[in-house]
């Protein structure tokens, strides 16, 4: 048996004739219901073929698979892009298709498997943001001044030499604003009163001087990343660069990055509520525990699990075998690796270290495990390039952290979780409740109703939060918008006061278990194989 | 059991209003809202609010001071008998929150709770001002009496909290610097610091707190045109009005009730503390986004604002009281609980964010009729 084994199907010509081609979807993310819908005209074909395209517009024609399988993949798929994915769309426009994130291993995936629903057929551009503040030091200028006689060299003619780099820097500010695009002037209009504009403003002409440097860096630098996590560029696919005005958003200090990757589906804009439908119904379905799927007054299933959710897979892992000769199963630390020390009772036992916990014999892949490895990819507190590094080189700290704002992504967590682990490790250390400036208002008017204030902590106010009525009330608030977190209560930990972000919940769970969960992640999305050795079926490793 | 003269000091300081007794303002309910059905629902809600406190205290569940507060003063505005022995538990409770000087606002049990977390190791319990003005008036609402060195323990340590600004706040656990603590809490916190010497000091007159007040009041006159909440605005406004009522006239009375009138609902309905376009994001230093976001009016909001344009009123300005607004709020902020308070929302997020009734709000429903109709030519406005 494969991990890559479908445990139910999508039938796509079903829903499109069940909704009479009109596919809506709603959507609950980062606390605002994304809404949309699109008429589609469609004609199914032999070979269990699909045309499909906007109505009207038969210019944007797709073929399709009718009937799509749901694999483990396509369930991280799926919450790799409940966590990553652009969702918004606005009355009258379609919405676009996007994925946020830098990892490539990540991005690699999440391409790959747009082109299994939409076929292979699309191109993909891979969009990569930056603060020119991540440019403005002593470190970064010697690389690009390296760079640009790279390029200088290869004959770019749009690239400054030294000598009229050295006249650039020296003009006013006013002459070199008045040669830039109007959309880079109306820009730094709009921000002119930022304070942290203002602040960095003496590096304005600086970033206009060096900006197509800047932009062949990070071009340079993303084609190195993708070719090293083993996925180079598609010749089909392009890069886009965007480097940002100081000041505007992101970095508030010189050399920072707030770098954000995107990878954005060419032309699928009008498919936005088709993916959005499916997306949301496979979550749906899996929180709820339903094994069929149908459209409002039909009564046949359009997406049709073969088993339910929460139990059911077809992919069962050997454990013990996995975590003893898994191919990449340890984490690499101090010079070598590191594996857990596994003892086999009614449950397998690891070790590490001091460490101690028990795991399943046997992990069946359930479809909700598989939705909570996409979320965790996605939202998990873990750097995700230590997810596909750690048996490879040190990466420092590791533990398990997930964050969630909806109550269906935190009660998908807290349940694979328990198919995970067994015994306490199961449940959270500790959770804790984060709430960014822009919705002090709300915070603090809960103070003004309650006859009480909200008090701040540092120099900057931000920190665990005193004022305990209304620590006590968010934490209410808590539990009623995410009811799975009501089993551990009593686990609340604090509340914090944060920069950015709407008010959100982060549980951490305690050291451990993170090499055993990541490697399992990590497998199924890039390296399956090392999973299937350890089937159940196949009687051990091979 | 409590003094009469006392009571209608601590509902005049606090709440801006001449109350006499229970009885007469259930006439003045009947005769401005039609009906005693506020009255009646709000008598209910925190009857069973303070049976449920001392109850959670009879459980050693710790509860906080500010709710028991406003808990017992509904009893006394509503006339509903407090039983003795929640009197007793409820004073033995708050007596054991007191520390050093001051009071904590809820039991240490509170904390306790979070044996090995962040959240206890890095919250040691300390008293706060706003605390500890609760707990201080909550004892003497139960004829707990202070010995003169209870007294200057409690002044002492209140001025040791006053800031080199003139602002009063305990800065041992929140260190926030000032300037970047959220403006209602160090406005309210220095009004109730105010308040609390001002009270204290009618028995220790040989104290000279003069100063101290004198500060609190400079402070407020200075931040009063930075303030952008009503909350804000209105505490300090109380504290100039607390300790130098002539210089209210200094604030500029066309700014500060423009100042109101931007914070009208645009649904005729009260008026908000905030306007969205005031929402900073500090991630950003500059205004948010707000087009996601969700606004409303609430029960304190109009209660303050409606206070202010009364107080407002003394320097002179003509000031016509919204009372239809008033009227629509009480309809709308009335819950099934019997308590009042609006839902305070964030974005889409189905449950509103903190309690929808209070204890507070109910009882600003409580007094809205003594304060829409209070004449201040006829001298209510004077302590």
């Amino acid at each position: 048996m494969s991990v890559e084994n479908p445990f139910g199907q999508m039938d796509l010509l079903r829903l499109l004739e069940d909704s009479d081609g009109l596919i809506s979807f709603k959507l609950y993310d980062s606390g605002t219901f994304r809404t949309g819908a699109t008429k589609y005209s469609f004609e199914s074909q032999e070979s269990d073929r699909l045309r499909i395209w906007p109505m009207g517009n038969p210019g944007k024609e797709l073929t399709l698979s009718r009937f799509v399988p749901l694999r483990p993949h396509t369930v991280v798929f799926v919450g790799l892009y409940i966590g990553d994915g652009a969702k918004a769309s606005r009355p009258g426009s379609s919405g676009i298709i996007s994925f946020s994130q830098r990892e490539p291993h990540l991005t690699s995936f999440v391409r790959e498997h747009f082109i299994q629903l939409f076929g292979d057929t699309l191109t993909f551009t891979h969009r990569v943001n930056e603060d020119s503040l991540f440019f403005m030091t002593d470190e970064m200028r010697q690389k690009l001044t390296v760079l640009r006689q790279e390029l200088l060299k290869s004959g770019r003619k749009d690239i400054l030499s030294d000598e009229e780099l050295r006249k650039y820097l020296n003009r006013d500010l006013e002459s070199v604003i008045q040669e830039q695009p109007s959309a880079t002037k109306i820009a730094l209009e709009k921000h002119s009163k930022k304070a942290l504009l203002q602040k960095h403003r003496k590096y304005l002409v600086e970033f206009f001087a060096n900006r197509t440097v800047m932009n062949e860096y990070l071009r340079k630098l993303k084609l190195q990343e993708l070719a090293a996590s083993g996925n180079p560029l598609s010749p089909k696919d392009r890069i886009a660069v965007n480097v940002r005005l100081p000041g505007v958003k992101g970095a508030r200090e010189e050399g920072k990055s707030s770098r954000s990757d995107e990878l954005d589906v060419d032309g699928l804009a009008n498919f936005h509520a088709l993916l959005l439908r499916i997306i949301s119904d496979i979550q749906s379905s899996i929180e709820s525990n339903s094994q069929l799927i149908s459209v409002p007054g039909s009564d046949t299933p359009w997406l049709t699990w073969n088993g339910k959710p929460h139990e059911y897979g077809v992919f069962s892992l050997s454990t013990l075998d996995y975590l003893r000769f898994g191919d990449k199963c340890f984490r690499f630390s101090r010079g070598s690796p590191r594996r857990y020390k596994c003892s086999e009772k009614e449950t397998i036992v690891l070790e590490m270290g001091k460490l101690a916990l028990k795991v399943p014999k046997t992990l069946t892949f359930t479809p909700l495990l598989s939705l909570f490895f996409g979320l965790y990819l996605a939202e998990g507190q873990t750097p995700k390039s230590k997810i596909f590094k750690f048996a490879e080189e040190p990466v420092g700290s590791l533990s398990i952290g997930f964050t969630a704002s909806e109550a269906d992504s935190m009660s998908i967590c807290l349940k694979a979780m328990k198919q995970l682990l067994i015994g306490n490790e199961a449940i959270p250390d500790y959770w804790r409740v984060k709430v960014g400036s822009k919705y002090f208002a709300e915070t603090v008017t809960i103070g003004n109703k309650l006859g009480t204030v909200a008090l701040r902590r540092g120099e900057k106010g931000q920190g665990t939060a005193s004022g305990f009525e209304i620590v006590q009330s968010i934490k209410e608030w808590t539990t009623a918008s995410l009811p799975s977190l009501q089993k551990i209560d009593s686990k609340f930990d604090h509340l914090e006061y944060t920069g950015a972000g709407i008010p959100r919940v982060d549980v951490f769970y305690s050291k451990g278990p993170e090499v055993y969960v990541f490697s399992l992640m990590r497998d199924l999305v890039s390296y399956p194989r090392n999973l299937d050795r350890f089937s159940t079926r196949r009687g051990g490793p091979k | 059991m409590m003094d009469k003269p006392f009571i209608q000091s601590l509902v005049f300081s606090r709440f801006d209003v001449t109350f006499t007794s229970s009885e007469e303002l259930l006439d003045v309910h009947k005769s401005y809202f039609g009906d005693a059905q506020c009255f009646e629902n709000a008598r209910t809600y925190l009857t069973n609010r303070l049976d449920f406190l001392a109850k959670q205290i009879r459980r050693n569940e710790p509860v906080f001071s500010s709710n028991l507060f406003h808990a017992v003063l509904g009893s006394v505005l509503t006339g509903e008998p407090m039983r003795k022995e929640n009197a007793k538990i409820i004073s033995e409770y708050v007596l054991g929150l007191r520390d050093q000087g001051g009071f904590l606002c809820i039991s240490r049990d509170y904390v306790n709770q979070f044996p090995k977390l962040r959240f206890a190791r890095n919250n040691p319990m300390v008293p706060e001002v706003y605390s500890s003005y609760y707990s201080f008036f909550l004892l003497k609402m139960l004829d707990i009496s202070f010995s003169r060195s209870d007294l200057e323990n409690i002044i002492s340590w209140v001025i040791a909290h006053q800031k080199n600004s003139g602002a009063i706040f305990n800065s041992i656990y929140s260190n926030t610097p000032e300037d970047r603590r959220f403006e209602a809490e160090v406005a309210s916190q220095t009004y109730f610091g105010a308040n609390l010497i001002l009270s204290i000091f009618r028995d220790l007159p040989e104290f000279d707190l003069n100063n101290c007040l004198v500060r609190a009041k400079n402070w407020a006159l200075k931040k009063w045109l930075s303030l952008r909440t009503v909350a804000g605005r209105y505490f300090a406004l109380k504290t100039i009005y607390l300790v130098a009522p002539d210089q209210v006239t200094t604030l500029g009375t066309a700014e500060a009730i423009g100042f109101l009138e931007d914070r009208v609902s645009p649904e005729g309905v009260g008026y908000y503390d905030y306007r969205l376009a005031d929402k900073i994001d500090e991630f950003m230093s500059s205004s948010s986004s707000t087009e996601l976001d969700k606004i409303s009016s609430h029960v304190f909001s109009t209660y303050y604002a409606i206070s202010m344009l009364q107080t407002l009123s003394f320097c002179g300005v003509s000031v016509n009281v919204p009372h239809e607004r008033i009227k629509q709020l009480a309809k709308i902020a009335a819950n099934p609980d019997c308590g009042f308070g609006m839902k305070v929302m964030v974005k889409d997020f189905r449950e509103p964010f903190g309690p929808i009734s209070t204890e507070l709000e109910t009882v600003l429903i409580l007094l809205f009729p003594l304060l829409a109709q209070k004449n201040i030519a006829k001298g209510e406005g004077k302590q």
